[in-house]
């Protein structure tokens, strides 16, 4: 059906040669712990949870004390057990066209399916609350009968190219007031929605306490930023630095992700300070440019060994700081309404995600960069990258259907790219060849 | 008088027989509307509320993609992923077409639209690209979002205000909306001729889709002369009624053509470029403003609508009214939303006992075209001639 137990401890196995990490494998015990802890109060207590987005405001839930699924997150979990072919089929033998992003909606399909027992931590119960933009979410909202609350991002008028330099502490401007007034009327209306199911108010002040540990957790991850930018050669390697950053995220807010968050700096820290590299005969630099591929994410390692070329650097990790940061927080709610905003879109937006695109390919001396199909906007900072000395490959994969996946085919088209386009490019670099920064 | 004088001065009334070609001329020949015109205002989507522009004394006139060409302009910028529909308004406006405009408003369904268009101006690429206003109206009918869309159609309307030099008034308002409304009540006028079955679903949206390129008072003019000669044409109550529910807008008549031309009548469609073109006329007991937003928020085809069941009354009016032979939904390759919801569509017509048929093809290629072809004869044999007159319980 999906994978044999041997293969799957086969898996296991690999994984844990790959994990350097120690923080990598707290992360896994307590995700776990977490959702054992989930089925058994939702099932056996009958609490009520909620699944959302990626771009869900989790803070309010987390002062609800409601506990929260992003929905990206589990199709992330579904892919990287490698069953995310077996779940997309499954939702085009439902009728949902293999044209329907699969990106998130593998937890619609884990939810729908019902006569197979092998699901990430063992599958989800039914949520009290589902919401998200419109799509597979609603989709899950009907097929349980339960409310759905949709969230519509206002279009942006004014264009920043610089938006990370306003982003902390001049939100009010960069994201525009009468575009925060409406995102702050929707999660009223969202936490009305909560309190219902909550069973109880929200309290502001618990909520301007959750944002503020938020910022202290965003904090860390930009420090493991800078230790990856500034440290000789990579101190961690990327696919657990994606995993570490995420698997953290998704809990923001709580003291747990708090104290993982700094955990994760001090290791990085200390594995940069005692010069642990992950290839010691680092040569090139990569970056991915849009979503990680997170069905294959220990697919590059391969590329260190024979080819000493290294990710370091991907959204995940960089919009944790860039993009969530938000200081001031007098109203909390409006300050989080700015967090949402334009979360997601100001990464591949024609201009906005060009401009920080370069700035962060130079900040980790990044030597050639991948696309993954799918984000609009990856013309232009392509264009951008290229413009200025740093070839990208557009990989024609998607970041978590299994179906897509090839990887004989794969390797020959990055090992191409590496020996003709990167290699080539990084030694321009290093001649200071390079077109002056963006 | 030419097709084109008629509605480019928007005088002269056309005789019966002249104002099908007049109609027809006007919705093919869509940048005719631009041609050695001065005071136009464009509009991309369904969602601009036209009335502010006729209040300040301009024309809207409607942009819209044109049918697959090469697209040298946008290709390299915009990503293959997008819909076709979205890369040719780019396309057209960096190759020049809009130029004439005094003002491109682009909608929310277009917003890429506006931000590659932003973009492009912002490098010193886009000399051509008139001034762009981003009308942002959400449309899930919430009362959350209200306030912000009432928001957004002052904005546009103080936008308007500085485009004409003066201030608009609520007459001004009111005058606009009672053309509109003639407007309305006219395209409700062909509908019900449509329903009897008296001319095609080819030549109807293209008499509907004209309203997009023409001043509203010739065209009203136009298809009320169309509407007072119309004959029932031969041959087409005998054949098998659709209904068409698209997944994107359906701004050319390739679908309707093929799929008449295998023997079916589409009666209508779930699409604003034709059974949805009009709707319910603008209130007129109401502030004119608030009037007009009203109409844009609240009456207009799409699925931001949410939750569900309100997006889908009219489709479901439609069905239940008894008087169709099959439900055609097309949903070609380009589709990123319709998929997620077309197996609870399927799963009721099934319980109302109304064949369906999912087409994935897209029409616009040849290919498509021929496959769309092959699985409509065969939907139109299998409803075979007893439907003709029963409808779907003889199905």
């Amino acid at each position: 059906m999906t994978m044999t137990d041997a293969e799957r401890e086969a898996s296991r196995q690999r994984h844990q040669a790959l994990t350097q990490l120690e923080v990598s494998r707290s992360l896994r015990a307590y995700q776990r712990e977490w959702f054992a802890g989930l089925r058994a109060e939702v099932f056996e207590q009958g609490r009520p949870y909620v699944i959302g987005t990626a771009l869900t405001p989790h803070e309010i839930f987390e002062a609800l004390d409601l506990p929260f699924i992003a929905d990206v997150w589990y199709s992330g979990l579904v892919a990287a057990r490698r069953q995310s072919g077996y779940y997309s089929d499954y939702l085009s033998r439902k009728g949902f066209h293999d044209g329907l992003s699969r990106y998130a909606a593998l937890t619609l399909a884990v939810l729908l399916d019902e006569e197979n027992p092998d699901k990430p931590w063992g599958g989800l119960p039914p949520p009290a609350l589902v919401t998200s933009d419109r799509g597979s979410g609603e989709i899950i909202a009907e097929r349980f009968g339960v409310p759905f609350i949709l969230t519509e991002h206002p279009v942006a008028q004014r264009l920043f190219t610089n938006w990370w330099e306003m982003s902390r502490w001049q939100w009010e401007d960069l994201d525009e007031s009468y575009r925060i007034d409406v995102m702050v009327e929707q999660f009223k209306e969202l936490i009305a929605a909560c309190e219902q199911i909550a069973g109880k108010k929200l309290d502001v002040d618990r909520l301007r306490e959750i944002m503020d540990r938020v910022n202290h957790q965003e904090e860390y991850f930009d420090e493991v930023r800078t230790i990856i930018c500034e440290a000789p050669k990579l101190p961690a390697r990327l696919g657990e630095v994606m995993s570490q950053v995420m698997g953290i995220q998704w809990h923001r807010g709580t003291e747990w992700a708090l104290q993982q968050a700094r955990a994760f700096r001090d290791e990085v820290k200390q594995r940069a300070d005692a010069e642990q590299w992950v290839c010691p005969n680092e040569r090139y630099r990569l970056m991915y440019v849009g979503q990680g591929l997170w069905q294959r994410l220990e697919f590059f390692t391969q590329f260190e060994e024979s080819h000493g070329a290294v990710f370091a650097r991907s959204n995940y990790l960089s919009i944790a700081s860039d993009g969530y940061l938000r200081y001031g927080l007098r109203d909390p709610l409006r300050a989080l309404a700015s967090r949402y905003v334009t979360m997601s879109i100001q990464m591949h937006m024609p201009g906005l995600g060009s401009a920080w695109a370069l700035w962060e390919a130079n900040r980790h001396r990044i030597d050639g960069g991948l696309q993954i199909g799918g984000w609009w906007g990856h013309r232009a900072i392509t264009k951008s990258l290229e413009e200025h000395g740093i070839p990208v490959l557009d990989l024609d994969v998607d970041a978590v259907d299994g179906n897509t996946w090839d990887e004989d085919r794969m390797r020959r088209i990055v090992t191409a790219f590496i020996e003709e386009r990167v290699a080539p490019a990084a030694t321009r670099q290093r001649h200071g060849e390079r077109s002056s920064t963006g | 008088m030419t097709t084109e004088s008629i509605a480019a001065t928007g005088r002269g009334r056309p005789s019966g027989q002249h104002a099908l070609a007049v109609l027809r001329q006007q919705y093919d020949d869509r940048i005719g509307a631009l041609r050695g015109r001065t005071g136009l205002v464009g509009t991309v989507g369904s969602t601009v509320p036209v009335e502010l522009i006729l209040a300040a004394g301009k024309l809207p006139v409607l942009v819209a993609p044109e049918p697959p060409h090469p697209m040298p302009h946008a290709d390299p910028w915009m990503e293959p992923e997008f819909a076709w529909e979205l890369r040719s308004i780019v396309d057209r406006a960096l190759r020049g077409d809009f130029e004439p405009l005094e003002l491109l408003i682009v909608t929310r369904s277009y917003h890429e639209v506006y931000y590659y268009l932003k973009e492009i101006v912002r490098q010193g690429q886009g000399a051509s690209v008139p001034p762009l206003h981003m009308y942002d109206l959400m449309q899930s009918q919430r009362t959350a979002v209200r306030p912000y869309g009432l928001g957004r159609t002052r904005e546009l309307l103080a936008r308007l205000e500085r485009l004409a030099g003066r201030p608009i008034s609520d007459d001004n308002l009111r005058a606009a909306v009672a053309l509109t409304n003639r407007r309305r009540r006219a395209i409700r006028a062909l509908l019900e001729r449509r329903r009897q079955r008296h001319l095609s679903g080819t030549a109807a949206i293209r008499a509907i889709g004209a309203a997009y390129f023409m001043d509203p008072a010739a065209y009203v003019d136009t298809l009320e002369a169309f509407l007072r000669a119309l004959e029932p044409t031969p041959g087409l109550a005998g054949r098998p009624r659709l209904l068409l529910v698209p997944s994107e807008p359906l701004y050319h008549p390739t679908l309707h053509e093929t799929l008449e031309a295998a023997g079916a009548l589409v009666v209508a469609e779930d699409d604003w470029w034709g059974a949805r073109a009009a709707g319910r006329d603008i209130a007129t007991d109401l502030p004119p403003l608030e009037a007009i937003f009203e109409k844009y928020f609240a009456d207009t085809p799409t699925l931001a609508v949410s939750p569900r069941a309100p997006r889908e009354t009219w489709l479901r009016e439609q069905v239940e009214q008894g008087n169709l032979d099959a439900v055609v939904c097309y949903v070609p390759p380009s589709d990123h939303l319709f998929g997620w919801y077309y197996p609870a569509l399927e799963e009721y017509l099934d319980v109302q006992g109304v064949p369906s048929l999912l087409l994935r093809q897209d029409v616009q290629d040849e290919r498509g075209r021929e496959e769309i072809s092959a699985a409509l004869s065969e939907l139109v044999r299998r409803l075979g001639p007893a439907s003709q007159t029963a409808g779907r319980e003889a199905v």
